[in-house]
């Protein structure tokens, strides 16, 4: 009975730790769609070089991420805008944190156009007036006359959010524009309509045509020197300062191999190989 | 740095006392020609004032690698250079960017650095459509002095208003009399603010409205490139707010007619802001140099660090026609003591029994980044690292008699600073009452390894000289603190005493040589929050 009992004791001390390890080697990301093929490639590429820690990447939208990592179902939040001052305000009463914010990469936000759309320029003021409707046919932009087809993100999107702060000025998209849940289907709706025209990452999008803004082309160059206008930072969250396997996933993804896979992925990464001010 | 007191201090003649830490061999000694050579290199204009992310740093981080292969330290950075690689993320609010206040009765757009200046700058700061504001008062919530300025005040979504420092005291009761507790941090009370869900914080300075100076002088500060770590807290719109123009602003716009500096009867009802920010943002590394003396004798393979900041402001705004700052005695002088108690301290690695660590730290004008990031990413485990021993700022004025340890008395380093100070023949004095106010032990790298929980202390002259009077002594450094630091003004034209600036290096080489050469444990005092942290990291063996 005696040695039944330590038994049964040495047991559920090598439960607990063995689900302690688990948890542990666990690192679960959620959040913006427009980061989630970025994401599961840097999860793959981690997990081949660090066997035994398992990552696991969802998408949602940054607001999604935010909502998971505030109710500890991920450990990391997939961001591509800062935090709102609503969202810092929950984390601050629940963990008495406001949350701690890590730059992994940089984006530049394309107006995507179909390829046959004799219009390839548009000015911000232009992209702002046809998401408010107030531009409503191509003729006044350039183009044929013919109806403006704009499509969105939904306002769960981190991109929808950087979209409406930086090209709308804060006005809302109006209420007659149609609304898509993720970047591939945006794509695919332009493609597929010429009159149609959306937005989202340069990094996507191949099969439309990105519009030159303020007569800046889209590409990496042009961001890192600042003209093209609407650029932002690619953001993971984490409730604390990140400690651990989480510490060193993000540590890799900063680090030269994770920018080389945001290089090849088509974004933008924060240093080049030479480390030169 | 923001080491005001680095001024505090100075002195002796070469011929005093020398700390003997080897044989009396002559390359055993400190040598003040060596430091006066290492400083006119680094001082001079060809470094460009050393700022982070620029040429001038990049030439001084060479510079001091190459000193370390000279003394044959051993390099312990990425692919075994003397370089650890610190990434940063550099951000210039441009002037086209627009900040607009609306009251009830009028509109008026303010003018960056004349107006305005902006405490954080970067994306998360543009507020494209007007909230309102809310005044918070000095905007602290601190429970242990039954104080919070956020009482019935909802705050979600609004800007938030309130005065830089905090409440008067003449009592360490209540916000510890006259030395400055952490809630009189701006970035303190920034995240309380946005913790509460404020869109952003205006902080208004405590200085008097016709002191044009004191605005133009924190204009300057703020006028170089904000750089940060890639990882920070979360954090949104801040600015401060000229005194000038939040009396017009709050009191013209019939929002209330009282002084804005009189939080009782300031109100804010009625105003809202918007900001369009424009910004240069780019991401750059910076490095930390970094090199070893090994420990013959080093058993339990502990670590002793000793670091400088080499970095400077770099080239800022013109004053006199000069828009180098070359930071002299802030750290070029550090440094160079540094490097020479380095070279000396290699002389005698036989004896030693734990290794020196020596860190040239990147960043730290601009928060303390290169040592932060040291601690997060640290090359020797910090719980084998014992102690950090800091160097910002060297005696120069004059020969000195007593010495500070800004932080000993938080640890057992208080008695290798004893131990040290009778061999020296020199005293340890207290930081006099005219600075309490500095908060010297939170100003420079060693709070960055204190939070890592490492022992740490920064040695400072006294101003008890031999040739100046107390007054004297005291007048210097508040001529320094107030006319000369952060300037383009701390430069090669500065009176060095040389002799004095040996002496100090001297006493830091025999302060570390005691502590390496020791095998006693040191501890922090019992209940000193950094206690826990070290704990952890022994417990962690991390």
């Amino acid at each position: 009975m005696k040695y039944f009992t330590i038994l049964i004791l040495i047991m559920i001390i090598i439960s607990c730790s063995g689900l302690k390890e688990t948890e542990q080697n666990k690192i679960r990301i959620k959040g913006s769609d427009t980061m989630l093929l970025l994401n599961k490639k840097l999860a793959e590429e981690f997990m081949m070089k660090n066997e035994g820690i398992s990552v696991y990447v969802d998408g949602g939208g940054s607001g999604t991420g935010v909502k998971a990592l505030m109710n500890s179902e991920v450990e990391i939040c997939a961001a591509s805008r800062p935090l709102e001052p609503k969202e810092i305000k929950q984390i601050g009463e629940k963990f008495n944190t406001v949350g701690m914010s890590f730059l992994i990469g940089r984006d530049a936000l394309s107006l995507y156009v179909n390829p046959e759309n004799i219009v390839k320029e548009l000015s911000l003021e232009e992209v702002n007036k046809i998401f408010t409707c107030q531009i409503t046919n191509w003729k006044e932009v350039g183009g044929k006359d013919e109806k403006i087809i704009p499509i969105s993100r939904s306002s769960a999107s981190g991109t929808h959010l950087y979209f409406v702060m930086h090209v709308l000025k804060g006005n809302k998209i109006c209420d007659s524009i149609k609304i898509l849940n993720t970047t591939n289907k945006i794509i695919e709706f332009v493609k597929s309509k010429k009159n149609a025209i959306g937005y989202g990452g340069i990094g996507y999008g191949d099969s439309t045509f990105h519009c030159k803004i303020d007569n800046i082309e889209p590409t990496t160059k042009n961001v890192l020197n600042n003209s093209y206008p609407i650029s932002r930072y690619l953001r993971y969250y984490t409730i604390d300062k990140s400690s651990g396997n989480v510490k060193k996933y993000i540590d890799w993804v900063i680090g030269k191999e994770g920018q080389m896979i945001i290089k090849n992925m088509g974004y933008i990464p924060l240093w080049n190989s030479n480390y030169s001010y | 740095m923001k080491i005001y007191l680095i001024v505090l201090f100075f002195f002796l003649s070469h011929t005093a006392y020398i700390a003997q830490i080897c044989s009396s061999e002559k390359k055993c000694k400190i040598d003040k020609d060596k430091i006066r050579k290492h400083l006119e290199i680094l001082g001079s204009d060809l470094f460009e004032g050393r700022g982070t992310g620029t040429k001038g740093g990049a030439l001084a981080a060479n510079y001091i690698a190459t000193e370390f292969k000279k003394i044959e330290l051993k390099p312990v950075g990425e692919d075994s250079t003397y370089f650890q690689n610190v990434p940063l993320h550099g951000t210039t609010v441009l002037d086209n960017s627009k900040l607009i206040f609306f009251s009830s009765l009028d509109t008026l757009q303010l003018s960056l650095r004349e107006d305005y200046i902006l405490a954080n700058s970067g994306e998360q700061t543009i507020i494209p459509s007007a909230i309102g504001l809310v005044f918070v008062g000095f905007g602290i919530i601190a429970p242990e002095y039954d104080h919070n300025d956020y009482l019935e005040k909802d705050v979600t979504g609004k800007i938030v208003v309130m005065l830089n420092g905090e409440p008067e005291s003449n009592s360490n009761g209540f916000f510890r009399g006259d030395e400055p507790t952490i809630y009189s941090y701006p970035d303190v009370k920034h995240r309380i603010a946005i913790g509460r869900g404020a869109a952003g914080t205006i902080i208004i300075p405590q200085i008097r409205l016709d002191d044009e100076k004191a605005w133009h002088h924190l204009v300057n500060e703020y006028s170089f490139e904000d750089v940060k770590l890639p990882y920070t807290a979360s954090e949104n719109f801040s600015i401060i707010l000229n005194p000038n123009i939040a009396k017009q602003l709050f009191v013209s716009g019939k929002i209330h007619p009282n002084s804005v500096l009189n939080c009782n009867l300031f109100s804010t009802s009625g105003c809202t802001l918007e900001f369009e920010g424009e910004f240069f943002q780019r991401d750059f590394k910076a490095q930390n140099v970094v090199g070893v003396i090994e420990a013959k004798k080093n058993i339990n393979n502990e670590f002793v660090i000793i670091s400088a900041h080499y970095d400077h402001l770099g080239i800022g705004p013109t004053i006199n026609n000069d828009k180098i700052y070359n930071g002299v005695l802030d750290n070029a002088i550090g440094v160079s003591t540094l490097l020479e108690v380095a070279r000396v301290l290699q002389k005698n690695q036989e004896n030693l029994k734990r290794s020196i660590l020596f860190i040239a730290t990147t960043g730290e004008e601009k928060g303390l980044l290169g040592s932060s990031y040291y601690v997060d990413h640290p090359i020797v485990p910090l719980y084998k690292t014992v102690a950090n021993i800091n160097i910002d700022g060297a005696a120069y004025l004059d020969d000195f008699n007593s010495v500070i340890g800004i932080g000993a008395e938080l640890s057992d380093l208080e008695k290798y600073l004893e131990n040290t100070a009778n061999k020296s023949q020199v005293k340890v004095s207290e930081i006099p009452k005219e600075f309490y106010s500095y908060e010297a032990f939170n100003r420079s790298d060693q709070i960055a390894f204190a939070k890592a929980g490492i022992p740490s202390l920064l040695l400072l002259d006294a101003p008890d000289y031999a040739n100046l009077r107390y007054d004297e002594a005291i007048n210097k450094i508040i001529n320094y603190d107030s006319k000369i630091y952060h300037t383009p003004f701390d430069d090669l034209s500065t009176n060095i005493n040389y002799g004095a600036t040996a002496k100090h290096a001297e006493i830091i080489a025999l302060l570390i040589y005691n502590i390496a050469t020791s095998k006693d444990k040191i501890n922090w005092e019992k209940n000193v929050p950094y206690n826990y942290i070290r704990l952890q990291t022994l417990a962690e063996k991390r």
